[in-house]
């Protein structure tokens, strides 16, 4: 019998205070999916300041397990959005997200980013497939439209972006060279860069993901990945939560630069990738409550 | 036009953008019902499937199916997969159905959206 569970990343900055992220990504998953473990990969601070804040009870109750790492500080510059009004840089540790296939206790896990909220049992439905590592490859925001093309493309004549937001794989040869090309795109980004021509000089594991599954299937899109069922909903990073109705039912505010097209959405029963994080800490509370 | 009649008419346009997103997720949300996983694979349960499967059993024969990724599986067990296909599909249409119920008489922007 394999061993199958959750794991999430959370590496606090000055801004964000990742680990109450990943309490609230935690009670998520145990809400809708009860029977599988749930493992935070954090460092010693971070793990220190939730005790502080949050207690240890809350911790347990969330966490099976906690694995310490301190991956090497390098400065990656993220520049946030809290709604339409508000922005701000935080550093962004996501450089050591490979290295989950050497943490991972399990046989068979998902890794999920602490902005990822299940709504449902779905994502158990990966467990035991056919693929060896599957990722989301279309996403769709409040209104249901798709992301702009940077957010599909590497490049306009480059290859698909596969989100690295849920990543599920299963040990194996297979997912083996896909973290080990992950690996070495890491350290080459620069070559990379330039090569598969994507802008912007931020980190992105996305990008890494995407360019590591096309060279693990030969250089082609020909179905080394699965594609997870459906598409990933997000939450922009300018839309914010209006109200919380229940463990998997938000009313949220769906903004754009025009501001007379502002609507509110309804979403219920659904993931959703919470991009404004600062809408989750806000409404901890209220979250919580309906997670218990 | 004064302001007041252009005003009532954009929060119109404002609660027709929302009544069709609202109604784009609500299709969302049934996409995702009904997805059922057998036999470590992943399937939609569509009516065309359920129809090829229970044609199959009726008849007794080998029921050989293509997944979500396209790879043929085979299903042990007929009845059973049918069973789950069935309850998948009707709890869908069930959500379906009382959700377009509720949008049909919600004749604001905030019922729409559950508030």
């Amino acid at each position: 019998m394999s061993t199958c569970g959750f794991m999430m990343f959370a590496y606090n900055n000055e801004q964000l205070d990742y680990t109450q992220l990943a309490l609230v990504a935690a009670y998520a998953v145990k809400k809708h999916m009860p029977n599988y473990p749930v493992v935070l990969v954090t460092n010693q601070q971070s793990l220190e300041h939730c005790k502080t804040m949050h207690g240890q009870d809350l911790i347990d109750a969330a966490f099976d397990d906690i694995i310490l790492t301190n991956p090497e500080y390098e400065r990656n510059m993220r520049l946030h959005h809290d709604g339409a009004y508000h922005s701000f840089n935080a550093q962004f540790t996501n450089t050591n997200k490979h290295d989950i296939y050497n943490l991972s206790p399990f046989d068979e896990t998902i890794l999920i980013d602490t902005d990822y909220l299940c709504g449902n049992d779905n994502l158990s439905k990966l467990f035991g497939g056919q693929h060896d590592v599957a990722m989301f490859r279309d996403a769709r925001n409040l209104r249901c439209e798709e992301p702009f093309t940077t957010e599909r493309w590497l490049h306009y004549a480059g290859i698909r972006m596969w989100w690295s937001t849920v990543v599920y794989w299963r040990k194996s040869k297979e997912a083996e060279h896909f973290f080990n090309i992950w690996t070495a795109v890491k350290k080459n980004w620069e070559y990379y860069r330039f090569l598969y021509k994507f802008p912007g000089t931020l980190y992105r594991t996305d990008y890494s993901a995407s360019i590591a599954a096309h060279m693990c299937d030969g250089w082609q899109d020909g179905g080394f990945i699965g594609q997870i069922p459906n598409f990933m909903r997000y939450q922009d990073q300018r839309d914010d939560i209006v109200q919380v109705l229940g463990p998997n039912h938000w009313v949220m505010l769906s903004n754009l630069p025009e501001e007379w097209k502002n609507i509110v959405v309804e979403i219920k029963g659904e993931d959703v990738h919470l991009m404004n994080k600062k809408s989750i800490l806000r409404n901890y509370e209220k979250i919580m409550e309906n997670l218990a | 036009m004064d302001d007041k009649k252009l005003n009532e008419a954009l929060a119109f346009a404002n609660y027709r953008l929302t009544l069709q997103v609202q109604r784009q997720n609500i299709e969302a949300r049934v996409e995702a019902a009904l997805l059922v996983s057998y036999n470590g694979a992943l399937f939609k349960a569509s009516q065309t499937l359920i129809n090829f499967v229970a044609l199959r059993v009726i008849r007794s024969e080998q029921v050989l199916v293509e997944d979500n990724s396209t790879n043929v599986i085979m299903i042990e067990d007929g009845n059973n997969f049918l069973k789950i296909l069935l309850d998948a599909y009707d709890s869908a249409m069930q959500l379906k159905q009382e959700e377009q119920k509720r949008l049909k008489s919600a004749r604001s922007t905030a019922k729409i959206v559950g508030l």
